[in-house]
This record gives structure tokens, sequence and C-alpha cells, in this order.
């Protein structure tokens, strides 16, 4: 009697294990592109399509990015993907700052921007607000995205 | 004398089976015959023995609520689906499918650079 209520304490206890591995979905494996069926790759391409169709004035620039984001080494290609996912997690006033800064920073030299950093981490909040007012980034256009 | 001869039948018979009786009792654990004796003597008295097993049976049932609470809550969770259905139009919902070409790769590629870590922006 004691082994038998053990036995379904037992496989009780076990259910939920197995009841999460049959309920987890396997990770989708896709193909290569080429093996890809017309409809999902019109779903790949259909984002891109509309915001190129949308915004007239910003295809040299998209063809330029696309360009150059291909020639990237991969490393910095990967780079360039982590820096890209922080920028989706930034706010409008954070992108801002980050514009300026990387607009201010760019054509420095290694000495000076090391001088820029160390003066910027004692800048208080409302200095550095003052300071990205007074050092805009160029002016940039948003994307229209239909919805 | 066919009497004395039956009287002296159930006499062996009864040393032999008290004679059994002692090997079986003398091959239990000191436990189990203070188990015996207690219920024995609870019995004599007319108390009914508790069973032990009201521990056991609330684990029992605690691990099938639990149980249960589980497989619900992965019944209502969505079944995989057609991976063309889900994952490719979660890529067409998103905002961020075109991100890259919002900006120089080479500023993303600063924001992911030591500098920029350095620089912590509010």
């Amino acid at each position: 009697m004691n082994r038998m209520i053990r036995l379904t304490v037992l496989a009780l206890a076990l259910l939920p294990a197995f009841a999460f591995a049959q309920a987890r979905p396997a990770a989708t494996q896709y193909p290569e592109w080429g093996q890809l069926t017309p409809a999902q790759r019109e779903a790949l391409v259909a984002p891109l399509r509309e915001r190129w169709n949308s915004n007239p004035d910003e295809r040299a620039r998209m063809i330029e990015r696309a360009q150059r984001w291909k020639t990237m080494p991969r490393d910095q290609r990967d780079h360039a993907r982590h820096g890209m996912q922080r920028w989706e997690d930034m706010s409008p006033e954070q992108r801002v700052e980050a514009r300026a800064l990387f607009h201010a920073m760019r054509g420095m030299e290694k000495p000076q921007r090391k001088a820029f950093l160390a003066e910027w981490r004692q800048k208080t909040p409302q200095q550095k607000s003052e300071w990205v007012k007074a050092h805009p980034a160029p002016e940039r256009r948003e994307p229209s995205r239909r919805q | 004398m066919n009497n004395h001869t039956g009287f002296d039948g159930d006499a062996r018979f009864d040393r032999a089976l008290r004679q059994h009786h002692a090997t079986a009792v003398d091959s239990l654990s000191p436990r189990t015959r203070a188990q015996l004796a207690q219920r024995r003597n609870a019995a004599l008295r007319g108390e009914r023995v508790a069973p032990a097993h009201g521990m056991r049976y609330a684990a029992a049932g605690f691990a099938a609520i639990c149980a249960l609470a589980i497989g619900l809550q992965f019944g209502i969770m969505p079944a995989p689906g057609n991976p063309v259905a889900t994952g490719i139009a979660s890529t067409t919902t998103s905002s961020t499918d075109t991100t890259m070409l919002d900006e120089d790769p080479e500023f993303y590629a600063w924001l992911a650079s030591a500098d920029a870590q350095q620089i912590a922006m509010e």
C-alpha cells in the first residue's frame, strides 16, 4: 500500500515535467533563402518594400546603408548588430544624445576622445542636456511607416 | 486408548504449532514486535488505530493539485503552429525589421563600442 502511494506521488510529481517536455515546441529550423516558399519570401520582404515605397527621399540612404552592411567585415557587422539592439531599447531622448555624441566624437583621435569622455562623465545631467542642444547631430528624417 | 492417543496427538500438534509461532515471532524485528504489541493492546482496549498515512495522502493530494495547475497552465499556452504563420508573421509586425537601415551601420557599431558603453545615456 505504502509503495503504491509512493509511486503515485512520484508519478504525479513527474507529470508536469512530462507535460512540459511535450508542450515545448521544437526550435524551428528554416531553410536557406532559395528554399523558402514565395509566401515566406513575400512576408520577409514586405516591411522593406513598404518602407521603400513610403520614403522616396530616403531611398539613396537606404541603398548606401544596405551596401555598407554588406561590405562590413563579419565581426564588425556582429558588433553593429549589438549596437542596433541597444538603439532599439533607447528612449527618444537617449537616441538624440547618442547621435550627438557619435557625431561629435567620430573625427577625434584616441587621446582627444579619452579626454572628451572624461569631461563628459564629470558633467551633470543638466550640463549634458545643454551640451546636446548646443551640439546637435545632423538632422535626420524619421522614416514614415504605414500602419 | 484411542482417546488417549488422540489427546497426545492434539498435544503434539499444539506444541508443534506453538514452536512454529515462537520461531516466526523470533524472526520479527523488535520494532515490528513492538508495533504488533501496541496494536494488540489497542484492539483489546477497543481503540481504533489511527492510520499513519494521513501525511502521505496529503502529499499525494498536493502533488495532484500542483500537476493539475501546471497542466492547465500548459493547456492555456498557445500550441506551436505553422512556422510560417508564427515565425515570419511576427517579423512583419515588428517595427525593428528595418531598423538596420535607419542609421549608419558605423553608428550602430559605435553604440556597441567601449566608448559608448562608458557613456551612460540618461
